[in-house]
């Protein structure tokens, strides 16, 4: 088309303007003498002659100026020539300049960092082809919302859902074991292994990065020989990163079952790795491969329920109606089979949506604190702005007055403006970018581990963040732009003119900057308050008692041996140097990547409750509580006497206590557990401990007698052995395995570490979050005091005249201060104000995130109160001293 | 500034470029905006200056080649001539303006019979 060529011509034109311009003058200067030569020869005569001609000409210049606006590309020109004007106006206060953009470097640098910080831990989708049509799939129960399935509800599931059917859409099953891979000594090391269904890598869309993955088609194959692929950080650090891995076999094994070789088919690309937020997989193993290593009970139970769902959504169909297709089903399955399925339900809720729930109160937090700061560079730099425009006020009057128009003026403006925002955004990327990079050392380590690998997280800046970062600006320079506006939109032009910088302040661009500086100290006030009470909540974790010991514990994790080893293992122990005292249960408190253990309860004291409780637990040998540092408040803990065949007893935590029998003695009621049909005695009531994390909502648990739970109950094959140690107990961890493995390599832990550090990563969101609102308080204290400086010092210099004739007319320096100490008080009085308000608001979100503080925490409160007291003192003491030796001969004489 | 003049002839004066370049061949600038001056018999009075944008605008279309060359008085001087889709445009262009043209009379006729 035409205006193609148009284009492409006035684009080539933009850049040979110099050559052009010769060309027309000459083309003109041509016409000018073609027409005289005329004239002359009609009789003109010679003077006239060229009158005449430049008559019929027109305007020379006047053709000039159409011809260019014609030939080139005029609104460019234009907005070079402005950004030209722009640039030179920032060299002429580089001062201004530097600080507006690394204020805004400041917000816009932190808060991408954060970004980029909840983006890389909970927020960012699965890497795989359009991940928002992924959707998760829960069981629910009275007690649960994020339940797991059987693999038989699985396939009941997947057969009856018209959301998930379709070409690209369906359901897959993924459910997170173990499986050690023994090494020639006998010993062994865990992979943490993800089974899944075989249809699971078709349904995502993911592609290997070495050989292939397996596909629903390889079901039957698979059956007759186990075949697994591997992770990306598996295949490096523990294959070494082996080119020829594929085709290869490794051979596996689950707890005591025996060993048997796996194929590896591929390998995984590196950035897929994880399903959950933060987790990672070494293995991934179609169910079949799981049936022929394990057997096929694990998927043929009705009750044991350890997969969750991932869907594709069928084209046309969204999460809402899988929802409630889901929920339909599950109704129905609840009424087919109500023995196993009573009060179960089910639902789907879209992959994103469930990163978010993940990201939680804490992302919420860390997400307004941000704002909060965002807010206060923008405050910042638009109060820098408004006093430069102040200042450039008989700049703009002369040039409104001697015929600009008002959009010229504005767009010049404009144009400075959003400069200033351009350069403090790339200023600010740039700033993420190295926050980003530190990142991961600025976070919590998972805990330290003998044999066992941890992979850790990195943190990088992709389009994302950038698309953040750029949605960020493009709020702030909106908000910038409105500032130019407000300039030109002056009418009192002559009186500007007349009385120059300083004279001429609307009231309303003053109410506009006083409303600022309050916002300011509001928030600055907000932030300090949420970082003390932050601060202490962390402190609380390292220091507050919470129901474990803080001395050092080895914890190791194995396979359960027989009865008689597990006395041989203690004495053995026992012996090595440093060793205080040991004892065992099922599991650890706080142990990674497990969600506890749970039985089914009846109390025969509560005949209301129709279904049977279930109650979370562990197993543990007399003396676990007292090496776990967890204590016996009534009644006793379990000594050797609860052996196997005597009446079981249990030991119930305070909370349990309270719940069910909060008038009467606990000690003597009656637990019976539903599974091994046992009618249980409480014998003492220990206090709350953490099961999982620490911060969580304490809730019923209960402990028994090891062995008893072992000869009435059921065989986990499982234990972990807790040892007291005098010295670091990381460092006595290769004494201990060694221990195990000179018993029997099978016992070699899946992994050893110790309570202290299972408490300091268990603690990990506290300090992250500590440290982040910290260095985000800190920020948003001095973004407050360096505007309240600005602002105060900006009236003292358009005071300075009023200043000069109420000192000459007598005034002491101590009055003068006090005038401007007077200003300064009201400001700040009015901003405590709205801080306060906003400290409501945010606490009412923080409670949850706090730890044993609350969130009005009066300690913070004075000391923000404190904090801000001083700083603005400061950032008024200097203005207001140099009010005071103001020279009144000399200001009166500025005028 | 003129301004008002040039918008109405716009339109037209493309159309009389192109069919002075037809019936002349190859002309420089003077040359075109005498012509268009003589044809019209003084009737139009032309700022010869708004010649030159038009000129741009044609070439920018693509309608229009310009040469640098000698004048008859020996001069240099730029001569434009017509492309071959100027040629078919003036076809177009003529079409259209016969078009407005009758319409506008048609608007014209009817009151001059009702005033009768």
């Amino acid at each position: 088309m035409s205006w193609t060529r148009i284009l492409s011509s006035r684009c080539a034109a933009f850049f040979r303007k110099k050559k052009l311009d010769a060309e027309l003058d000459e083309e003109l200067q041509a016409h000018i003498e073609l027409a005289i030569a005329e004239n002359l020869r009609r009789g003109i005569p010679p003077d006239e002659a060229r009158t005449t001609a430049l008559r019929a000409f027109g305007g020379v210049t006047q053709t000039r100026e159409t011809y260019r606006m014609q030939r080139g590309l005029p609104w460019l020109e234009q907005i070079l020539r402005d950004v030209r004007f722009a640039f030179r106006q920032m060299l002429k206060s580089p001062g201004f300049a530097l600080t507006a953009i690394l204020t805004l470097a400041l917000g816009i640098g932190s808060s991408s960092a954060i970004f980029c910080l909840m983006d890389g831990i909970w927020l960012h989708p699965m890497r795989v082809p359009h991940p928002g049509r992924i959707v998760r799939v829960f069981s629910t129960t009275t007690q649960e919302q994020e339940g797991y399935f059987s693999y038989f509800e699985y396939q009941t599931l997947a057969q009856r859902l018209p959301a998930f059917r379709g070409a690209s859409a369906g359901l897959a099953a993924i459910g997170g074991r173990g499986s050690l891979m023994p090494r020639p000594d006998g010993t062994s090391q865990m992979l943490l292994t993800n089974v899944v269904s075989t249809n699971f890598f078709d349904l995502l869309g993911v592609r290997p990065l070495l050989g292939r993955l397996f596909t629903a088609q390889d079901a039957v194959r698979l059956r007759v020989r186990p075949g697994v692929v591997l992770g990306y950080n598996c295949w490096q650090q523990r294959f070494g990163g082996d080119p020829n891995i594929v085709g290869r076999q490794i051979p596996l094994r689950h707890g005591k079952d025996g060993i048997y070789q796996a194929d590896v088919w591929g390998v995984l690309p590196r950035e897929f790795r994880e399903i959950d937020p933060g987790s990672d997989t070494d293995l991934w193993m179609p169910v079949e491969t799981w049936a022929v290593g394990v057997g096929q009970s694990d998927l043929t139970s009705r009750r044991f329920r350890w997969f969750q769902m991932l869907g594709r959504l069928a084209p046309g169909a969204d999460a809402e109606q899988a929802n409630e297709q889901v929920a339909a089903i599950a109704q129905a399955l609840e009424r087919d089979d109500p023995a196993n399925n009573r009060n179960r339900g089910a639902h789907a809720v879209s992959d994103f949506r469930y990163r978010m729930e993940q990201a939680g109160t804490s992302g919420l937090v860390l997400f307004a604190i941000v704002g909060g700061v965002v807010l206060l560079c923008t405050v910042n730099v638009a109060h820098l702005l408004l006093a430069r425009a102040l200042s450039r006020v008989p700049e703009v009057a002369l040039r409104l007055s001697l015929g600009a128009t008002r959009w010229t003026v504005a767009r010049q403006l404009l144009v400075e403006n959003l400069l200033l925002g351009l350069m403090g955004w790339a200023a600010g990327l740039a700033l993420a970018m190295g926050i980003a990079a530190l990142l991961p050392r600025l976070l919590v380590s998972e805990p330290a581990m003998l044999n066992a690998y941890t992979y850790g997280t990195s943190f990088h800046l992709d389009e994302r963040v950038y698309f953040f970062a750029g949605l960020l600006s493009l709020v702030t320079m909106l908000l910038l732009a409105f500032v130019p506006l407000v300039q030109v939109s002056r009418p009192q032009l002559v009186p500007a003119l007349q009385a120059g910088a300083a004279g001429c302040v609307t009231s309303r661009t003053s109410v506009l900057r006083r409303a600022a500086v309050w916002l300011q100290i509001g928030i600055s006030f907000a932030l300090l308050v949420s970082t003390g009470a932050l601060v202490r909540s962390f402190l609380n974790t390292r220091t507050q008692s919470i129901g474990l010991t803080r001395n050092q514990v080895l914890v190791a994790f194995t396979q359960d041996p027989d009865n008689p080893l597990r006395e041989t293992i203690q004495t053995n122990l026992r012996a090595l140097p440093g060793v205080k005292n040991v004892a065992y249960g099922i599991r650890s408190p706080l142990m990674p990547s497990e969600n506890g253990i749970a039985v089914k309860a009846q109390l025969p004291s509560h005949p209301e409750l129709h279904e049977p409780l279930e109650i979370k637990f562990n197993a543990v040998s007399p003396g676990f509580l007292a090496v776990i540092g967890t204590r016996i408040v009534r009644g006793r803990g379990f000594t050797t006497e609860d052996t196997a065949n005597s009446p079981v007893s249990v030991v119930i935590n305070r909370t349990m206590a309270q719940k069910y029998w909060p008038a009467q003695n606990p000690i003597g009621q009656t637990v019976h557990l539903v599974d091994g049909h046992v009618d249980a005695h409480v014998v003492g009531v220990a206090e709350d401990a953490p099961i999982n994390r620490i911060g969580e909502l304490p809730e019923p648990y209960l402990y028994i007698p090891f062995l008893q739970y072992q000869a009435r109950l059921s065989n986990m094959g499982e234990i972990t052995f807790v040892v007291e140690t005098s010295q670091n107990a990381m460092s006595m961890a290769p004494d201990a395995r060694q221990t195990l493995i000179h018993i029997n390599p099978l016992l070699d832990p899946m992994f050893i570490t110790s309570l202290p550090e299972l408490i300091r990563f268990s603690s990990g969101n506290y300090q992250m979050m500590a440290e982040m609102v910290s260095a985000l308080g800190i920020i948003g204290l001095a973004l407050t005091v360096v505007g309240l400086y600005g602002f105060l010092a900006f009236r003292v210099t358009q005071r300075q005249h009023e200043i000069g004739i109420r000192m000459a007319l007598g005034a002491s320096r101590e009055a003068t201060v006090w005038l401007v100490l007077r200003d300064t008080a009201w400001l700040i009085a009015i901003g405590l104000a709205i801080g306060v308000g906003l400290s409501l608001a945010a606490a009412r979100i923080e409670s949850s995130v706090l730890f044993g503080v609350h969130p009005l925490d009066v300690l913070s409160l004075v000391v923000a109160l404190g904090i801000l007291a001083v700083s603005t003192a400061i950032a008024s003491w200097l203005p207001a001293r140099r009010a005071a030796s103001i020279d009144p001969m000399r200001a009166l004489r500025s005028e | 500034m003129g301004e008002n003049k040039a918008d109405v002839l716009q339109g037209t004066l493309d159309l009389m470029v192109l069919k002075t370049l037809e019936s002349m061949g190859p002309l420089h600038g003077y040359g075109i905006a005498r012509r268009i001056e003589q044809v019209s018999g003084d009737a139009l009075s032309l700022n010869q200056g708004t010649i030159y944008p038009a000129l741009l605008r044609l070439e920018q279309r693509g309608w229009v080649k310009s040469e640098w060359g000698l004048s008859e008085t020996n001069r240099r001087a730029k001569f434009y001539s017509l492309s071959r889709t100027g040629r078919k445009q003036i076809a177009r262009e003529t079409e259209n303006w016969e078009r407005t043209a009758a319409t506008m009379a048609r608007f014209l006729a009817p009151s001059s019979s009702a005033s009768n």
